[in-house]
């Protein structure tokens, strides 16, 4: 598959959820050389194959969600734009890990700089807390509440879970969404993220 | 409004969901009532684990895929691996263009249908089989074809009945195997048969084999014009860019047909 994907179309099937997201993110994993320029960056700065599959999986990651938070500037090829997150990731990580700092200053990405809540959310510990956060809610309301956070619609919702209707569906939605936020509301961990919002 | 109706408005707020007046009034309480100022933080909490959530699972899902094709490929057949999660026992054979749409920019003047279609030969993706049976035939076939010794998997692929469910998937194998051995109708038939296909990228593959054999057989049509128009802008064919470019290119070849 060549590299020339067309940046808005691809954005917009993640952004608009659902199956089309998946087969985007697909697409998106599978551009022919992709991942070996990727490892080219990273095994030339310090790194192995390992840290390059983990950069470009974070990269994914990174790019998905700031596609769905609409904070992604469409600004050349989707291609480059997670090539530059990629780095990104890498020289942070390289930063952190004081071994090699990379030399070019990376700018097209600097929107990710670990400053909100959920930046702090995806660091390790904050990783824990969410999985625990969602072990407690239950696989099927993380599941529900996933796939309506991913715009997916009620009667979708209703055929992936095996429920009778959309309607059904949003019953439960709803208690899902009422039970996360009693969940917020017994964590004290979070409290810290509760103040930190909205300032 | 009740507490439920508040929790229900004060969700669409946070997940934006909600628009014109009924978002304006509602973010105006907001600012009025410190109460459900902070209530409503809960539930930008709330989306922002959720945010979390989707992205902790996107990371286990990535974990289960195998790494993509590191280099493109320029010639030569190729083999690619499929995503396991989405082909469970299978494979898929690509009709696609092995070398690579630069490569025809040089080709200079030869715009006949049938030098259009010489630059395009089976590439085929490599068959990861759990059913010993049918899948074995997969397997076989596809390392035959990858081997330029397709004469060997025809009665293999040909074997595979059409009340298996493997059997699209097998046609679009032999339509490789036939076009490999410059068999083009049987190889145009077979297109056909796999792009019957339920699953899309197989459709879209024997669709594009399809189209390919017409240029062989110089049987191009204002149809086939069409489907080669739709392939092209299709986001979720794999093959999408080489479709564009070989409609690009067939602008010039009418000229020359």
């Amino acid at each position: 598959m060549n590299s020339s994907l067309e940046t808005m179309d691809l954005a917009a099937a993640i952004r608009s959820g659902g199956l089309k997201r998946e087969q985007a993110l697909s697409s998106l994993y599978n551009v022919t050389g992709l991942f070996f320029k990727i490892k080219q960056m990273v095994t030339n700065h310090g790194g192995n194959e390992e840290d390059a599959r983990d950069v470009f999986h974070e990269g994914i990651i990174t790019l998905d969600r700031k596609i769905r938070r609409d904070e992604y500037e469409d600004r050349g090829t989707i291609e480059s734009y997670l090539f530059g997150v990629c780095r990104f990731i890498w020289s942070n990580q390289q930063r952190k890990n004081k071994r090699v700092e990379l030399k070019d200053d990376f700018t097209p990405y600097d929107q990710s700089t670990g400053e909100n809540p959920l930046d702090t959310m995806l660091n390790n510990e904050g990783q824990n807390l969410v999985a625990n956060l969602f072990d407690q809610l239950g696989e099927n309301c993380s599941k529900i509440l996933s796939l309506w956070k991913l715009s997916y619609s009620m009667n979708e919702i209703a055929e992936e879970m095996g429920l009778p209707s959309g309607d059904n569906a949003r019953k439960h939605k709803f208690r899902c969404y009422q039970k996360l936020l009693g969940l917020i509301d017994n964590s004290p961990e979070l409290a810290t993220n509760l103040k930190n919002l909205g300032q | 409004m009740n507490t439920s109706e508040y929790t229900e408005k004060l969700m669409a707020l946070a997940n934006k969901e909600l628009f014109g007046d009924e978002k304006m009034q509602l973010e105006k309480e907001i600012q009025e009532n410190p109460v459900l100022a902070e209530e409503f933080k809960k539930h930008l909490l709330a989306q922002e684990l959720l945010d979390a959530f989707i992205s902790q699972d996107l990371k286990k899902k990535l974990s289960a895929f195998p790494l993509p094709q590191e280099k493109p490929e320029s010639s030569g057949a190729v083999i690619k691996k499929l995503n396991p999660s989405r082909y469970k026992w299978t494979i898929a054979a690509s009709v696609a263009l092995i070398l690579g749409v630069s490569s025809y920019l040089y080709i200079g003047n030869e715009f006949s249908y049938q030098h259009l279609a010489d630059n395009y030969v089976p590439q085929m993706q490599e068959v990861r089989g759990t059913n010993m049976v049918a899948d074995d035939i997969l397997e076989k076939a596809s390392s035959y074809i990858s081997n330029n010794k397709s004469e060997m998997a025809i009665p293999l692929l040909t074997s595979i009945t059409s009340d298996d469910d493997r059997f699209f998937i097998g046609q679009l194998l032999l339509g490789n195997a036939y076009y490999q051995t410059d068999n083009f109708s049987a190889a145009s038939n077979a297109f056909i048969q796999s792009s019957k296909s339920g699953d899309e990228e197989v459709k879209y593959q024997g669709q594009y084999g399809f189209l390919l054999c017409e240029l062989k057989l110089k049987s191009w049509s204002e149809e086939n014009q069409r489907l080669l128009i739709e392939l092209s802008k299709n986001e979720f064919f794999i093959y999408k860019n080489e479709a564009e470019a070989l409609l690009q290119k067939l602008k010039i070849a009418k000229y020359f047909n």
